[in-house]
């Protein structure tokens, strides 16, 4: 045993040793009051054997709650993610719908004025002819619109004409009516 | 990747992390925050995580590198004093005895005149209770060269512990 040892502790200051054998020197120095080697040996593999740290215990606890809590975070930094991405979705297409409306209206607008304030006319020319022409044009516009309107003052005068005829045959029926009642009642 | 898949493949390595941390750092705050910071990070990266083939290397090589810069960050900010860098109280340490508490003193002072990296081997094989194996990841070193390392820091130490205790 006692040979073994003292193989150990030259393989120990050889940096052979492993933790076994190492645990077997401590035990052995803890155990034996009187040892081969001198006291330095002992004093050396005690020593440096008793300075272990230990790991506190709460250590993987305290690591397994930080982990839970990561995880929690992620999550709900994912519902969060995924909350904006919705509004965000919203927003736009509520962003394209208004963009749509607003062409459309700008669209309609367009199309009314171009409506309403459309001039067959234009009021400068380059040419005396080209002036020439549009006055032509115009007069022949005015006529064409002036017959249109004369011509519907005419059926309009036929219809009052008719109207009053009919008043006439109306009066002058009701009138020779009068004039024979009267007749038959001096009878 | 669910908490849950991801705490039962991961959270047991807490321990591991912690060790490496505070072998480097030499304090429990620093390394309980870089533990919560590797766990962040390995959370924000889960899932390309799949495609890791050894992750003890994967973690041990994270770890390594953020206990570093913040050890380094540290340094620049501060001087510290060689006797306050060890953090090694009562609590947290097995010490029992007074006497044991004045050598483990000294040990820390003779670990601070060593090479950095013989202190870093040290620390992490005796301190922080790593394999050979995981102490050679964490160095990036073979474990030929972790093991010569060693040696020769508890070959400097004894010697210089012979010296103290024969004043």
């Amino acid at each position: 045993m006692q040979n073994k040892i003292e193989i150990l502790i030259d393989q120990f200051y050889k940096g052979e040793t492993n933790s076994k054998e190492e645990e077997l020197l401590i035990s052995y120095f803890t155990q034996a009051a009187d040892s081969l080697r001198s006291d330095t040996d002992r004093d050396v593999i005690q020593t440096l054997s008793s300075a272990k740290i230990s790991v506190p215990s709460e250590l993987e606890q305290k690591m397994a709650s930080m982990i839970d809590r990561w995880e929690m975070q992620e999550t709900q930094e994912k519902m969060r993610a995924a909350y904006r991405n919705k509004i965000e979705f919203r927003k736009r297409i509520i962003g394209i719908a208004v963009s749509v409306l607003l062409v459309v209206g700008i669209g309609f607008w367009y199309q009314y004025q171009s409506a309403g304030n459309h001039s067959e006319l234009k009021e400068t020319f380059d040419t005396p002819q080209e002036s020439q022409e549009a006055v032509v044009a115009a007069l022949q516009l005015f006529s064409h619109n002036f017959s249109k309107g004369t011509g519907a003052m005419e059926q309009a005068d036929e219809q009052v004409d008719k109207a009053l005829k009919i008043i006439d045959q109306l009066l002058n029926e009701k009138v020779a009516n009068t004039a024979v009642n009267h007749t038959l009642e001096k009878k | 990747m669910e908490g849950n898949e991801f705490k039962s493949r991961f959270l047991p390595f807490n321990g591991l992390i912690y060790r490496i941390s505070y072998a480097i750092t030499y304090d429990r705050q620093e390394a309980e925050d870089i533990v919560q910071e590797v766990y962040e990070k390995l959370w924000k990266i889960r899932e390309t995580l799949a495609t890791v083939q050894h992750e003890e290397a994967y973690i041990i090589s994270m770890t390594r590198n953020m206990a570093l810069d913040r050890y380094r960050r540290k340094l620049s900010r501060q001087t510290i004093p060689v006797s306050s860098q060890y953090d090694l109280c009562e609590e947290e340490s097995e010490v029992n005895s007074i006497e044991q508490k004045e050598m483990l003193g000294n040990v820390e002072y003779l670990l601070a005149t060593l090479p950095q990296a013989q202190q870093m081997a040290m620390r992490l094989r005796h301190f922080s209770d790593l394999p050979i194996s995981q102490v050679a990841e964490t160095m990036q070193l073979t474990q030929t060269n972790v093991r010569q390392l060693l040696s020769r820091a508890r070959r400097t130490i004894k010697e210089k512990f012979e010296n103290i205790y024969a004043k």
